[in-house]
This record gives structure tokens, C-alpha cells and sequence, in this order.
């Protein structure tokens, strides 16, 4: 009796060893990180997925020092004798696939593209799943918002990406590599390079989706994407697909008029008058009815790091010019005593210094809380005018032109037409968004060189022809050599 | 802990004692082996049968050789009530066999059966003795038997034991890993005094291998033992680690803060470095800046009686006092199974446990000086260094007098009247190394009580230690308990208890180098009073701003650390069956640490900074639940002897931390309540907002207050087989599965296997022909290890909560991509040994190892596309190789003098197998280079130095010339470190040398005269190089740094500073190119890649000296068993090689990040003395 008692023992230990490991299965499944959150965490609520979009304009906002540096110091509004690879790489068109700024552009980029994917993917997968009987149809209609707005920003990141590593519209945009199109957050989806012209219809895509997401609801603010800034991107990227002024495309110019005319008929936006108020245009971010979209830099840490490439600040109210000033040159076209637009530029220590970033510089930061102009409506009537003047509407385009003459202070013209109207368009659109990263795409995607005269502190006169290599950059090395798939561009 | 673990804990434990109540009534019936009455018949079975139904009956198991018994028929015979002890006498009357009992086994073995018979006249008298071994250390446990009468004792902790004889019969003495002695009584005495010698071959010695306890016969695997009387003698620390120094074999053991007893002690490196974690970066070439490497989570893992302990140090996981044995299992038979916990080693501690009988009292107490021990640091006086400052600027005049001149020196006068110290600077001097470096005293005091009665024993340590570091304001106080009971509720049900305290309280210096202060900074006023800060005249002598008094701030100032950790557990045995052992063992650790740091508002560093008083503090507390189940059976089957053990065990780490910094404190207030705002001096906006005239909203709130919470699970299933045939061949085998939340569920689960066998030659009738051989036996086994990096949830998709806001907006971002496919590091071990004795007087234990480290994770750059920066990855290998060499010799033995020698030795050689990319970069002390497959994990590289220009008193480097091949093909002397880095290609960098060494060990050896002990213990370390930060600061750079100005070292005498053209014989650069060249004056950091710069610390050091005298206590009373008192000293004396400057040779931790030995305050030469009091 006694050994079949102890024997029996035996299975039932076996049992309860076996009911123990399944127990012990179960806790470690239900472990998990107590500062962070899982995927299927932050993507589970409504509210977890509008925080993963709001960490997406953060990062946004984080980006723009090094694509202020990637765009704007390529074209001729500045100077600078900075030869530091890191800093001066862009400014001298040294094609250095090693360059830090130019890796770590390309990186966050797509960083932000595929947190944008998973924001997007979660939005979708909530409205399909637990959406379907959770929500009412303002929250279904907010969720659709989060989701268009997330189409906006992978657009604008696009757009970024290509103007950058993709060769200019025109020449030949349908063979001619433009970047990797990831619209999925699936991490072994490594693509290679589309051609340009895919590039494009995937922003137009992005963006239509954008807006019919976004239609339901009105924007909130200027540092929120919305529909208008949607129709506003998108005149640009018809603008980039005009065509040169030799050869105009005129669908892609009616587009960008359609856009443009979505902007400024909205009502929603008007530009900054008289003079003092102009001066805020850089200034009061969230208020200024000018602005479609910029980025926030003022909650948290300073984050608008452009300011630091322009200004170095000494004390709370003397600041020094940085490594880059503006241009003698450009200087020198404006009419000093009239134009308002001067107002952002001070002599300063023998250097004209660029003054737009400068709000909440502190001495150990670098950077500002300016806000970064990203899209505003004076480019919109600078865009519908050029594409007015390349559908052969001269009139309508000197009228879109005295728009921006006259709130700069300047007389108004009138029965300018052909080169003379073309040269004026050109001149008006480089000073009016002098510093905002426009700079130098608009002379390659025109056709047109980008020129820099010996007295921009160069020894002699510095030019890149549209068609030179040198016109895009080159891809990051370390992504050439990690990503087998992507072809390095001609330097 | 969450309730519902507690349901869980409490419901196990339930469940245990349920099956326990379920057992059949012998249980209850708790009695001694040889008093248990039973009742059972005979009816002329064979004898081996016999026993075999008395051991099913009574649960005493019976320990024979079969083979014999079986021949025998026992009589026909019934008993009735009798007692085992009488069954067995009668049942072995006439047989030819004799039987011993010893607590619950019974022995039988062959021999000749002597009635029992006690003759009125002569009558038995109570004998005491006392039982020590040859170093005249009490023996615990010693068997003593009567061989006539049969009855036994076992001596107590005190070594003594009391047994009835008669004059003329004898004592039999037996104790693992002791040679046995036969006394005969004497009828004129009934004390006895026995030395029982070591026998050098251990064989019956049995070790605690965490989960079971095994003969050291049978084991297959490379495991050393050391009591708990060979840790504690040697150096005084309360860091076990540190007096594991020169005693273990194939364990490094580096512990360069030895001279602050407060900083976490020694690192142990069993067989080499196995992991990447905490190494290097994946060079720029694969990415544009330099990537993170993974935590590193080194060190071997900690078992205490048993139970693994969450403790990753020594010194927190048991105090030195309550140490039986420790026991270092380093191969993968041993530590197999401890699968993924045992990659790095497994260090297995027995505490100590009071035996039946006697109540034994022992009291040490301990007192001695520590005093400063700086090596050949020498900090110049006011005469030297301005000596210096005159040479250098002498010498940098006429090197380069414009530089002088366009700052505004015309002159030399004028140049060394400005940097030169006045005359009474020079003569008003304070010695700061003579402040900073004291004399200064270590106490211990250690009481413990221990004894027991047939059912339960205990023991129970209690102590204080302090020990002042030779530093000034650093120190350490130590209260520890410990607790440990069992109780043997029947010969079927156990128990085991205990419960462990260690309490440590001590300071941190708030200025750790003040010793390089200026000898003219005063920190007296002249009228004698303390300054409150140290003012620097200006114009004259070298211009620095005010500095802070240390004297003065110490007043109020601290930097105070906290620790305070509990463990408890309680085990539950079952046995049902002689053979097999049901156990559970469950614990509980609690573990909290704090620290403070006060800048009072009155001190220089609490005021100046804006920040009118400062208190940081910190904690961080961790609690571990663990339960461990077991199942243990052990058979003999004539001739075959089985052992299995299956298990199961389930971990829940909890961590959690807290940190707040408050500032704007009353002078002399410590408390969180007092301050008036939160955070340092960088979070106050409204202090920014004064200084700069801006507001900063909300600065990011972890940088004052911040707190995080870890919880991790450990699940492990681990089954162990062993096989032996007659005592000869040995086979094991053993297979552990462990989960971890690190990977994701298709790899949870790593499964670690080992198997070896042994074969005990010596047993063979061949080899024992062969008279000197005593022990023969060879091991084989092979077998797996896993690991995992610190970090967790490597397969999970993770966004982290921002700290700021955009628009006001909180918001989560990504943080890690999950890698689904990521797996355990796994280690696979050959490990081939000997273990020889000869003439039972010398003892050789020889292995040879293969570890070949797969699979070790990396934190890999990604591809943009992936979406993340960096991911960690499966990719690397490591190989480690080596010998290792224990030698233990009797040298003499003789009737009053014994000399033994004990000498260890371990070879290593560490090579990387394979490497994400094509080389890992190293980043550490300014000083970047790659590793390549083929380089040892711990390479330090650099630019070699070449010597003296003999004429310019410049220095020179070689300029390597490298082909496409790799190959080294020429050397041109250059100089500067840029040229000879030649377009600063690092690849081909000069390997400098390793910081792990090529071998290190220790020597010890033991004198015994009558009743003097005396002990010599040294250890050594060849072929480590490592940075030496302070040669670099201190002598030959930041002389002429006029902002942060320092005293220099003095050159020793191997170093001789180029003096002018034509010295030969220099080998170091004139004073001013020391400082103003890549040499040493940290030009853009090249100087931290100068080869010079690289100290070779091997070293050889007498660690301790120790001499002991036991006192006759005849005269003494009763009442004392035992005195000895003892004087010992340690870091008696250290070897160095000529080229290494510093205060301690002592290497530091092993990985990246490390700093150089300079930087340590060296072990002290501490001189004590001690009594220890047995009652």
C-alpha cells in the first residue's frame, strides 16, 4: 500500500510541474517594458495613434537644419569660407558621399517615413478593426485627419528626397533614378531607387489622399498639415513638373494655378502687412494667418538648428554672423531703402548676417524657436504667377507679381512681359523666399544655371549648368554599401 | 511584487506542504538511524537482500559493495521491536563484515566483527578531543569512531568532540580529503589533541555543485573548491572577489579600486573574455557616426546555497564570515546546467551550518592600520616644480621664443617671472598628498553561534566592519547577519532557512584628485583660520581663477552611498525514498542602494554655481522571487551507480529607480523638504532667465526628477544524468532550457546541453601497480552556454514617451524595431583535464579549453530603408583558449613542521572569430582604433613610440608601411603622431597589447611550527598594457596649463627627459616637447594614441604575509576552547616592470570605457592584528 502511494506520487509532481511550466509560459508573455510601449500598444487606442503622429512633426522639425544646409546653401543667396566636410560640403558642391549632414539627411528622412508608414498602417487597422464599432463619426472623421496628415508629411518627405538625389524634372524623368519609395513599415522591404517620375506621382498620390482624408475636418493650426497645405504643396510639385521656361509643360502649370487659386480663395490665409507686423512673420508661429505650414520649434528644446548656421549669439542681445552670410551679390539686387524683406538681414561685424531665425537664440544653444517656413502664401502667388506666365497668362502673372512687390514696400508694375516678366519672376521669388530652402532648385528645375559671381567671396565666378552632375548629391556611402539595390549617382 | 504573485508564491508553497502531509505515516516517525525500532523477518534471503529490505523499510541507506553480501546467507531470523543497530549485529554476526553508522547511512563493509564489551574495572571514561588540520585549523565534521564499541562523534565547529573508550582502545578519525588516523587511548590522559593531514587526493571529498552535492570522483568537469578558511585567509576586504585574488585558477580577477572599500570590487573574468557587449562601435565606414555598444553583462553567476542570487558582485552576495566553501565551475559540464546563466562561470557559495551537539561561540576581532600605498607617485614640492616650470620654459624660449614674445613676454626673465612661483610662494607651501593620503585604521569584529541538536541545527554570524580608506573623507561601514537553520522534521521531511543582512554605509572623496593640487595653493588664511576658498594672486606666479578649498568644503560637503540587501529563503526536502530527494527552495532578495550628494550653500562648489546648495540623491532598489523545484535520485545498482536530477525554475526581477535633485538649500539642511527648487543648476529656467535674459519652457524633467522600473522573468527546466560503473567510469550529461523576455516568442526558449566523462585510472589494477601514483584521472566533456546582453525586449517594436512636447502635444516615437529573428549567444566549450596525484604528497589539476563564443549579438546599423538607426544582430564570435595548471605540494611533513605549496597558473588567448562589417571600432580615452578578426577583443592599439630625437629633444614615432596584403613592410621614424598615422588611416594601427593578461596566478605557500602558522600569498599578472592617464596628465602633459594648472609627478629614475643635443641617453622628449607634442601634451588628443602612454602592468606582489599563533590554554579555564592570535599584513610588497608609473599596478575592468591604472588609489599596506576565541 505504502509504495503505491508514494509511487502515484510521482505523475501527480509530473502534472503539477506541468501546470506550473504553462502558468510560468504566461507571465513571461505578459512581460513588458515599463517606460515604453509596444507597437500593438501605442496603435490599440485612438489617442496612442495620434501621439505616434505627433512624433512625427517632431521629427520633422528636427530635420530642418541639415535639409536647410542640403537646399539653400547650394543656390547664390549666401557666402561662406566654411571648407569643414560636415558644414561646407553643399556650399562648395563638394560631392562627399561621406558627408555627415548629407547621411544623416537621408537617414532621419526615411526614419520619418517609415514611423509615418506605421502611423498610417495603425490608423488604418484601427478604422477597419475596433474603429468600426468604437467610434462615432467625429472621432472616425479625426482619426481620417491623422491619417491624411500623415500622407501629407511622407509627401513633403518625398518631395524633399527628390529635389535632393533626383535630377530635375524635365530631363528625362521617367529613366532618370530618383529615390527608394517605402510605403510600408515592413522593416525586410528594402527597396531601390524609382525613377523620378514615379517619385512624383507618389507625392501627388500622397497628397490627393491627403486631402480627401482631411476633408472633412478644418486645420488647426499652421503647425498642423491640413488640406490647404495639401493644395499648396501640390502647386509646387506641378510648378517642378512645368517644365523649363524654354519648354513648359502646360497641364502640370494649369494644375499648379488649380492648387494655387484651392490656397488663396480658401480664405484662410493672408499676408502679413504693414512692415511691423512683417517683421513677425518668423516670430509668432501658431498665429501668423500667413503661414500654411511650418514646423513648431518652441515647445521643448529649441529646435530650429537653422538659426545656428547663420547666427553665432554672444549674449541674450548681441548675436555674431555664423558661417554663412548673405551673398554681396544678392545683397545688392535689393533695393535697400524699400524693400521690407531687407529687414531680416543686419551689417554685422563687416557681414550682412541672416537674421530670420533669430527669435529665442540663447548663448550655449545654436539654435532658435523660429518657426521654419515650409510652405506660406506668398510662394503660392509666386507659383501661380510663374505658372500663369508659363501657360502664356503675362498679365495675370504681373498681377500675382505686384501682390508681393507691394507688401515688400515696392511701387507696382505694370507692361512688363516676355524676358524682361520671366527675369522679374525669378527675381522676386529668390528674394522673397531668400533662406527658406528654395534657392537653388528653382534655376535647375527651370533650365537655368546657378551662377555665383567672384565677388561672393569666391576668387572667380562659380557656376553649375542644370545638366552638371553636381546638381544632385550623392547618395550616402554607407546606405550605397548597405542597401546593394541603390545605384550611386554620377559625381 | 503584484498580488497575484503572491497567490502564485503562497499557492506553490501550499501545495508542497499538501503533498508532504499526503506522505504515509513512516514520515512521522522521526528517530535515529540506529534507535529505530522495527519489526521484520528473515527467512535465509542473501544478506545484500536483507539490507536491501531493511533500507525499504527504515529509509537508512546502506552503503556497500554488493558483489560479497550476495554470497552470504543471512540466518532465519524474526525481530520484534528491535532496534537497526541490533538487527545489523546480529544479522553480521560471524560474517566477516562490519558495519558503521553515520547519521542516517549505514556503512557495511568487510573487517573483523570484535564483540562489545566494557570491563567494570577499567570502565569507559569520556575522552575530549580537539581535531585541527596541519595549519592548525579546527576541522568541522570529523568522524571519530570507536572501533570497539562502534559508537562515533563528530567534532563540532570548535574541531572538538567528546566519545566514551577504554584505555587501549582506538579512535578511528576520518574526514574528506583527509588522511584517516587510528589513536589508541591512553589510560593517562582524556584529552587528546589529533592533527589529521590533507590528502592530497580529494577523491572522497564531496562538492556542492549548486544543485546536487557530488563526489569529486565523479565529476567530469573542471571545478575548484576552496573552504571558506582559504578565502578568508589572505587580505582583509569585505569583497570577496578581492580575496579570491591569486587563488583561483583560470579566473582574472582585475580590481583596481581595491583602495576604496566603498567603489564595487574586483571583476571576475572566468576563461576570457566571451562577449562583444560593451565593445566598440561598427566603424564609420558602415555608418556615419559611431553607434552605442550593447550593455555589458559580464561576470559569472552567483549561487548561494543553492539558489541563484540576483547579485552580480561578490562582495553584495555574502560576507566573508559566513563563507564554507565557494566553488568555481568553469566548464560546460559544470555549468551546463546553468544554461544560459552560466556563460561566463559559476561561482557556487555553501555557508556555514552548526553540527549536533555542542553550542559553539567564536569571536574575532580585528584591528590594523591602512596605510597610503603610492607606488612610485611622487607629486613634486614647491622647489621641484618650479624647477620644471623653469625648464620647460627655458626650453620652449629657445625653441620657439615668438610665441612667447607675441604674447607679451619680451623677455625670459619676463616669462619665468610671470609663470614662476615668488619666493614666498615657494617657502608657503601646504603638502596636499600628505592631506589627501592618511594612515588610517580597518576594524572587524565578527561573533558567530552555531550548534544543534539530532533535528536541527543552526548558525548565526553577526558582524561589523569598518575600514577608513587611506583617502581622506572615504570610508566604509559593514553590518552583517546571517542566519541559517534546518530541521529534520522526520527522516522523510526537511527544512532549511535562512536569512542574510548586509548593511554598508559609507562616503566617496568630493574631490578625488585634489592631491595634484598646486604645493603654493593654501588652504589657510595666514592668520591660521580654514579660507573658504583658495584665492590664486594674480599677475604673479601661474594665473588661475579661484579654486575650491577641499578643506574647508568637506566641513559640510559629501558624497554618501547607501546599500542595504536582504535574502531569505526557505527550502523544503522531501524523501520519500532513501534514493530520491523532492526539494523546493524559495527566496526572496531585497536589495537598496542610495546616494547623496551635498553641496552645502556655504561651500565653494554649492555656491558658486548659482545653485546656493545642492543635494542629489538617487536609488535604486531590486527585488528578485525565486523558486526552484528539484528532483534528485541516486541509486546503486551493484557495481552501477545512477543519479538523475530533474528541475524547474521560474525568477521575477523587479527594478526600480528614483532620482531627484533639489537646489536653493539652507546652509546646513539635507533634507528634499528644505530646498526651495528642484533640480540642478542647468534645470532652473528662472536662474537662465536671469543670466541670459530668456525663458526656456519646461526643460526636459529627466535631467531632476526621473524614476524607471524593470521587471524581468527567467523560466528554466534543467534535467542532469549521471553514470558510473564501479566508481571507475563516469559519465554525465546535462540539458537546460531557459526563457527570456529579451527575444521574441519564436526564440524565447535556448536550449544548453553538455556532456563529459572521467576515467579514474588509479582504480585500475595496471595503474596501481605503479606504487607512487595515487590519483589518475582524466576528464572529458564538451557542451553549450548561452547569453543574452543586458538589454531587454530586443524583439519588440518599442516607442518611447517624449519628455517634451510639439504644440503642446505629448507624443510617443519609435524607439527600436523589433528583430524577431534575434537568438541567444551560444558558447561552446571543449574542456580536456587531468588530475594526478603522487605519492599522495603532490596533486597536479591540468585543463586545456576551446570556447568558441557564436552568435554574439551586436548592435548593427541599419540600412535608411529599415527605418532605424541600429538593431542588434547575431553576428559575431569570439574564441577564447588556454591552459590551466593548479599544483599542490607537501613539500615537508614532519612531526612538528610542515611546509605546503599551493601554485596556479592560467594561460588565455582570446581571438575574434567573425565581426558584423569587416572590423569593430574601439573608442576609449580619446583614442580610436578597429579591430579585425584575429585580434584579441581586449587590443589596445596605437602609434608606437620611437624615442628621443637625440639632437632637438623631440620625439619620434614610427610610421608603419603596410602592404595590400596587411603585411608589415617597413618603419620610417617621424614626428608627430599625424604623420605617423599617414593620412590618419587607422587600420594599420601598432598593436600595443592587450588588457587582459597572457597568464596570471598566484603562489601560496604555508609553514607550520608547532604552533606557529605562517602564510605567503602571492599573485601575479603578466603581459597587460593599459592606458595610464595620470603619466600622460601629470608628468608629461598640462604642466603649462595656466587655466586648470597641477602639480606634476616626479620622473622616476628609469625616466630620463632629453636635457640637451646630443643626450643619448634620453628616453623621453625634453620637458617643453613633452608638453608641447603629440608626446604628451594631448595635441587634438593624439597623444592618447602615443604607445608610451600604455603602461606594461604586469606585476608580481606579495598580497599577504600572515602568522598565526594558537595559544595553550591549559591554565585558561574551561570555558575557552581555542585562542589564536594572529598578526597579518597585506600588499606586503609589488613588482613592477621599469616602465610603469603608479600608485597600484592593478588593472582595470575588462570592456570599453575603462580608464587607465593612474587613475586608481592603490590597495593600502594594511598591517593588522587579530584573536580569535572559540568557547
Amino acid at each position: 500500500m505504502l509504495f503505491v502511494k508514494r509511487y502515484t506520487l510521482i505523475p501527480g509532481l509530473i502534472a503539477l510541474a506541468g501546470f506550473f511550466l504553462g502558468a510560468c509560459n504566461k507571465q513571461i508573455a505578459a512581460i513588458h517594458p515599463e517606460s515604453q510601449i509596444s507597437l500593438s500598444g501605442i496603435m490599440g487606442s485612438m489617442a496612442g495613434i495620434q501621439q505616434t503622429s505627433v512624433a512625427n512633426y517632431a521629427q520633422l522639425s528636427l530635420m530642418q537644419g541639415n535639409w536647410h544646409n542640403l537646399s539653400e546653401f547650394r543656390g547664390n543667396t549666401v557666402s561662406s569660407t566654411a571648407t569643414d566636410d560636415n558644414i561646407g560640403d553643399s556650399y562648395n558642391y563638394t560631392q562627399n558621399p561621406n558627408s555627415t549632414v548629407n547621411t544623416t539627411f537621408w537617414q532621419n528622412a526615411y526614419s520619418l517615413i517609415v514611423t509615418v508608414n506605421y502611423t498610417i498602417e495603425g490608423a488604418q487597422t484601427y478604422l477597419a478593426g475596433p474603429g468600426l464599432t468604437t467610434l462615432d463619426s467625429t472621432d472616425k472623421a479625426t482619426l481620417l485627419h491623422i491619417e491624411g496628415e500623415n500622407y501629407f508629411l511622407r509627401a513633403l518627405t518625398y518631395f524633399h528626397l527628390v529635389r535632393l538625389y533626383g535630377r530635375p524634372y524635365y530631363q528625362n524623368p521617367s529613366t532618370n533614378p530618383g529615390i527608394m519609395i517605402k510605403n510600408t513599415s515592413d522593416p525586410t522591404y528594402i527597396p531601390g531607387r524609382s525613377s523620378v517620375q514615379d517619385c512624383f506621382t507618389q507625392i501627388v498620390n500622397d497628397l490627393d489622399s491627403a486631402i480627401i482624408d482631411m476633408s472633412a475636418i478644418d486645420r488647426k493650426s499652421n503647425v498642423w498639415a491640413s488640406k490647404e497645405a495639401a493644395w499648396a504643396l501640390l502647386s509646387r510639385v506641378y510648378l517642378y513638373e512645368g517644365g523649363t521656361y524654354a519648354s513648359p509643360a502646360a497641364a502640370a502649370n494649369t494644375l499648379a494655378i488649380t492648387y494655387a487659386d484651392s490656397v488663396i480663395n480658401s480664405g484662410k490665409f493672408s499676408l502679413l502687412t504693414p512692415r511691423a507686423s512683417f517683421d513677425t512673420l518668423y516670430n509668432n508661429q501658431g498665429g501668423n494667418p500667413e503661414m500654411i505650414f511650418t514646423t513648431e520649434n518652441q515647445d521643448g528644446y529649441l529646435t530650429n538648428s537653422t538659426a545656428g548656421w547663420y547666427v553665432v549669439p554672444i549674449t541674450d542681445t548681441s548675436v555674431s554672423p555664423g558661417q554663412f552670410t548673405v551673398a554681396p551679390s544678392f545683397w545688392n539686387s535689393f533695393d535697400t531703402s524699400a524693400d521690407y524683406r531687407t529687414d531680416f538681414i543686419q551689417l554685422n561685424s563687416g557681414a550682412h548676417m541672416v537674421r530670420k531665425y533669430i527669435i529665442g537664440m540663447a548663448p550655449q544653444f545654436s539654435a532658435s524657436t523660429a518657426p521654419t517656413a515650409y510652405l506660406r502664401l506668398a510662394e503660392i502667388y509666386l507659383n501661380r504667377a510663374e505658372a500663369y506666365f508659363k501657360t502664356g497668362n503675362t498679365s495675370a502673372c504681373l498681377t500675382d507679381l505686384n501682390v508681393i512687390r507691394t507688401r515688400a514696400g515696392l511701387q507696382p508694375l505694370t507692361g512688363i512681359t516676355g524676358a524682361a516678366l520671366q527675369d522679374l519672376l525669378i527675381s522676386e521669388r529668390r528674394k522673397e523666399l531668400c533662406f527658406e530652402a528654395d534657392a537653388s532648385f528653382d534655376y535647375y528645375r527651370n533650365g537655368l544655371p546657378m551662377t555665383r559671381p567672384a565677388g561672393d567671396f569666391q576668387a572667380t565666378d562659380f557656376t553649375i549648368q542644370p545638366t552638371d552632375n553636381r546638381v544632385v548629391l550623392p547618395l550616402p556611402e554607407s546606405e550605397i554599401l548597405s542597401n546593394p539595390k541603390l545605384s550611386q549617382n554620377p559625381m | 511584487m503584484r498580488l497575484t504573485d503572491l497567490h502564485r508564491y503562497a499557492g506553490l508553497l501550499c501545495l508542497c506542504l499538501t503533498v508532504s502531509l499526503l506522505l504515509p505515516a513512516p514520515i512521522l516517525r522521526a528517530q535515529q538511524a540506529p534507535q529505530t525500532t522495527i519489526s521484520i523477518s528473515f527467512k535465509g534471503e542473501s544478506l545484500d537482500d536483507c539490507l536491501q529490505k531493511m533500507s525499504k523499510q527504515t529509509g537508512i541507506g546502506f552503503t556497500y559493495v554488493a558483489a560479497g553480501l550476495r554470497k552470504i546467507k543471512a540466518p532465519t531470523v524474526s525481530f520484534h521491536n528491535e532496534t537497526v543497530d541490533h538487527i545489523l549485529q546480529r544479522l553480521l554476526e560471524g560474517s566477516g563484515y562490519q558495519y558503521k553508522i553515520t547519521g542516517s547511512q549505514v556503512a557495511v563493509f568487510p573487517g573483523e566483527s570484535r564483540p562489545v564489551t566494557f570491563t567494570s574495572e577499567s570502565g569507559p571514561r569520556l575522552y575530549k578531543g580537539t581535531v585541527e588540520d596541519s595549519k592548525g585549523k579546527f576541522l568541522e565534521g570529523v568522524s571519530v569512531f570507536n572501533t570497539t564499541t562502534r559508537r562515533g562523534a563528530i567534532t563540532d565547529a570548535a574541531g572538538q568532540f567528546s566519545l566514551y573508550a577504554v584505555p587501549g582502545q582506538s579512535m578511528e578519525l576520518s574526514f574528506v580529503g583527509h588522511k584517516s588516523e587510528r589513536v589508541a587511548v591512553q589510560p593517562n590522559t582524556t584529552e587528546l589533541r589529533i592533527v589529521l593531514q590533507e590528502d592530497a587526493a580529494e577523491l572522497g571529498n564531496t562538492v556542492i555543485v549548486g544543485y546536487s552535492t557530488k563526489s569529486m570522483a565523479s565529476l567530469t568537469g573542471a571545478v575548484q573548491t576552496l573552504t571558506g578558511d582559504d578565502v578568508r585567509s589572505g587580505v582583509t576586504s569585505v569583497d570577496v572577489a578581492s580575496m579570491l585574488k591569486g587563488k583561483v585558477v583560470g579566473v582574472y580577477i582585475s580590481d583596481q579600486f581595491s583602495g576604496d572599500p566603498l567603489k564595487a570590487g574586483g571583476q571576475l573574468l572566468v576563461r576570457g573574455t566571451s562577449s562583444m557587449a560593451g565593445y566598440g562601435y561598427v566603424p564609420q565606414t558602415v555608418q556615419a557616426s559611431p553607434l552605442a555598444a550593447p550593455t555589458p553583462d559580464y561576470g559569472p553567476l552567483i549561487v548561494v546555497d543553492g539558489i541563484i542570487s540576483p547579485y552580480t558582485l561578490l562582495r553584495d552576495a555574502v560576507n566573508p564570515r559566513d563563507i564554507k566553501t565557494i566553488v568555481f565551475l568553469k566548464d560546460a559540464a559544470s555549468t551546463a546546467i546553468y544554461g544560459s546563466r552560466g556563460a561566463a562561470g559559476v561561482i557556487v557559495i555553501t555557508t556555514r551550518m552548526g553540527t549536533s551537539g555542542k553550542t559553539v561561540v567564536q569571536v574575532e576581532q580585528k584591528f590594523g592600520a591602512n596605510v597610503a600605498e603610492r607606488g612610485n607617485i611622487h607629486y613634486m614640492n614647491a622647489p621641484e616644480l618650479s624647477n620644471k616650470l623653469q625648464t620647460y620654459y627655458t626650453e620652449g624660449w629657445a625653441a620657439d621664443s615668438t610665441s612667447f614674445t607675441s604674447s607679451g613676454f619680451p623677455t625670459l626673465p619676463s616669462l619665468l617671472a610671470y609663470h614662476l612661483p615668488t619666493p614666498s610662494q615657494l617657502t608657503n607651501t601646504y603638502d596636499w598628498t600628505k592631506y589627501n593620503f592618511r594612515t588610517t585604521t580597518t576594524q572587524e569584529t565578527n561573533a558567530t553561534v552555531m550548534g544543534g541538536t539530532d533535528k536541527s541545527h543552526y548558525y548565526f554570524g553577526l558582524g561589523y566592519y569598518k575600514e577608513n580608506g587611506t583617502q581622506v573623507d572615504n570610508y566604509l561601514n559593514r553590518y552583517s547577519l546571517r542566519l541559517n537553520m534546518d530541521n529534520n522534521v522526520s527522516k522523510f521531511l526537511s527544512f532549511n532557512f535562512s536569512v542574510n543582512g548586509i548593511f554598508d554605509q559609507g562616503n566617496e572623496p568630493s574631490y578625488p584628485s585634489l592631491y595634484s593640487y598646486l604645493p603654493w595653493y593654501l588652504p589657510y588664511n595666514p592668520d591660521g583660520s580654514l579660507a573658504s576658498q583658495i584665492s590664486v594672486p594674480t599677475g604673479q606666479g601661474p594665473p588661475s581663477a579661484a579654486q575650491p578649498n577641499p578643506l574647508y568644503d568637506n566641513q559640510f560637503n559629501y558624497n554618501k552611498t547607501t546599500r542595504g540587501n536582504v535574502f531569505s529563503s526557505l527550502k523544503v526536502s522531501l524523501h520519500p525514498f532513501s534514493w530520491m530527494t523532492l526539494s523546493t527552495t524559495n527566496s526572496a532578495t531585497y536589495i537598496n542602494s542610495g546616494n547623496e550628494v551635498y553641496d552645502d550653500a556655504r561651500s565653494y562648489v554649492g555656491s558658486s554655481l548659482g545653485s546656493n546648495g545642492y543635494l542629489g540623491t538617487s536609488s535604486a532598489t531590486n527585488t528578485s522571487l525565486m523558486t526552484s523545484n528539484v528532483l534528485d535520485i541516486s541509486k546503486h545498482f551493484g557495481l552501477n551507480g545512477i543519479r538523475f536530477l530533474a528541475g524547474q525554475e521560474f525568477q521575477k526581477l523587479h527594478t526600480s529607480t528614483l532620482g531627484i535633485n533639489v537646489n536653493t538649500i539652507p546652509a546646513g539642511f539635507t533634507t528634499i523638504n528644505t530646498a526651495q527648487n528642484i533640480g540642478n543648476f542647468e534645470d532652473i529656467p528662472a536662474l537662465l532667465l536671469q543670466m541670459y535674459g530668456i525663458v526656456i519652457p519646461a526643460p526636459n524633467p529627466i535631467t531632476y526628477v526621473n524614476g524607471t522600473k524593470v521587471d524581468q522573468i527567467n523560466f528554466s527546466a534543467f534535467t542532469d544524468g549521471e553514470y558510473d560503473y564501479a566508481q571507475k567510469y563516469f559519465v554525465t550529461g546535462s540539458l537546460r532550457t531557459d526563457a527570456s523576455t529579451s527575444f521574441g516568442s519564436n526564440h524565447r526558449y535556448g536550449t544548453f546541453y553538455s556532456f563529459g566523462g572521467a576515467w579514474l585510472a588509479s582504480q585500475e589494477a595496471f595503474v596501481q601497480q605503479f606504487k607512487p601514483i595515487s590519483l589518475l584521472k582524466v576528464r572529458l566533456n564538451y557542451g553549450t552556454n548561452g547569453s543574452q546582453v543586458g538589454n531587454q525586449f530586443l524583439a519588440q517594436t518599442l516607442y518611447n514617451f517624449s519628455t517634451t512636447t510639439y504644440n503642446g502635444q505629448s507624443y510617443t516615437s519609435l524607439n527600436s524595431l523589433g528583430n524577431p529573428n534575434l537568438t541567444w549567444e551560444i558558447s561552446k566549450t571543449t574542456d580536456a583535464g587531468i588530475d594526478l596525484s603522487l605519492w599522495k604528497r603532490v596533486t597536479l589539476t591540468a585543463d586545456f579549453y576551446n570556447k568558441r563564443s557564436d552568435k554574439l549579438l551586436q548592435l548593427v546599423p541599419q540600412t535608411a530603408a529599415v527605418g532605424i538607426a541600429d538593431q542588434y544582430e547575431n553576428v559575431g564570435a569570439i574564441n577564447n583558449r588556454g591552459w590551466e595548471f593548479n599544483l599542490n605540494t607537501i613539500n615537508i611533513t614532519s612531526r612538528n613542521f610542515s611546509w605546503s605549496t599551493n601554485f596556479n597558473i592560467s594561460f588565455n588567448k582570446n581571438r575574434i572569430i567573425s565581426l558584423v562589417g569587416d572590423s569593430l571600432l574601439v573608442e576609449s580615452n580619446y583614442n580610436y582604433y578597429y579591430m579585425y578578426p584575429g585580434d584579441d577583443i581586449n587590443a589596445v592599439k596605437g602609434v608606437q613610440y620611437a624615442g628621443v630625437n637625440a639632437q632637438t629633444g623631440q620625439p619620434e614615432f614610427w610610421q608603419r608601411q603596410i602592404n595590400a596584403q596587411g603585411k608589415l613592410v617597413g618603419k620610417t621614424q617621424v614626428g608627430t603622431i599625424a604623420q605617423a598615422l599617414g593620412n590618419e588611416d587607422r587600420a594599420s594601427l601598432y598593436t600595443i597589447g592587450s588588457t587582459t593578461p597572457k597568464f596570471n596566478g598566484g603562489f601560496a605557500n604555508t609553514f607550520v611550527y608547532i604552533r606557529l602558522t605562517l602564510s605567503v600569498l602571492m599573485e601575479y599578472v603578466y603581459g597587460t598594457k593599459t592606458f595610464n592617464e595620470e603619466r600622460l596628465q601629470m608628468q608629461d602633459g598640462g604642466i603649462a596649463n595656466t587655466t586648470e594648472p597641477n602639480n606634476a609627478i616626479q620622473y622616476t629614475k628609469y625616466q630620463h627627459p632629453w636635457t640637451g643635443p646630443g643626450d643619448t641617453k634620453a628616453n623621453e622628449p625634453s620637458v617643453y616637447y613633452a608638453q608641447n607634442s603629440d608626446f604628451g601634451g594631448a595635441n587634438n588628443n593624439a597623444s592618447y594614441l602615443n604607445s608610451y602612454m600604455y603602461d606594461n602592468n604586469s606585476f608580481l606582489r606579495i598580497r599577504n604575509i600572515r602568522l598565526d599563533y594558537n595559544i595553550p590554554l591549559s591554565g585558561l579555564g574551561k570555558a575557552l576552547s581555542r585562542a589564536v592570535i594572529y598578526f597579518s599584513m597585506d600588499n606586503v610588497y609589488t613588482l613592477t616592470s621599469h616602465h610603469f608609473l603608479g600608485a597600484d599596478p592593478e588593472a582595470p575592468y575588462v570592456g570599453s570605457g575603462s580608464l587607465g591604472i593612474g587613475e586608481g588609489v592603490g590597495m593600502p599596506r594594511r598591517y593588522l592584528g587579530g584573536l580569535q576565541l572559540s568557547f
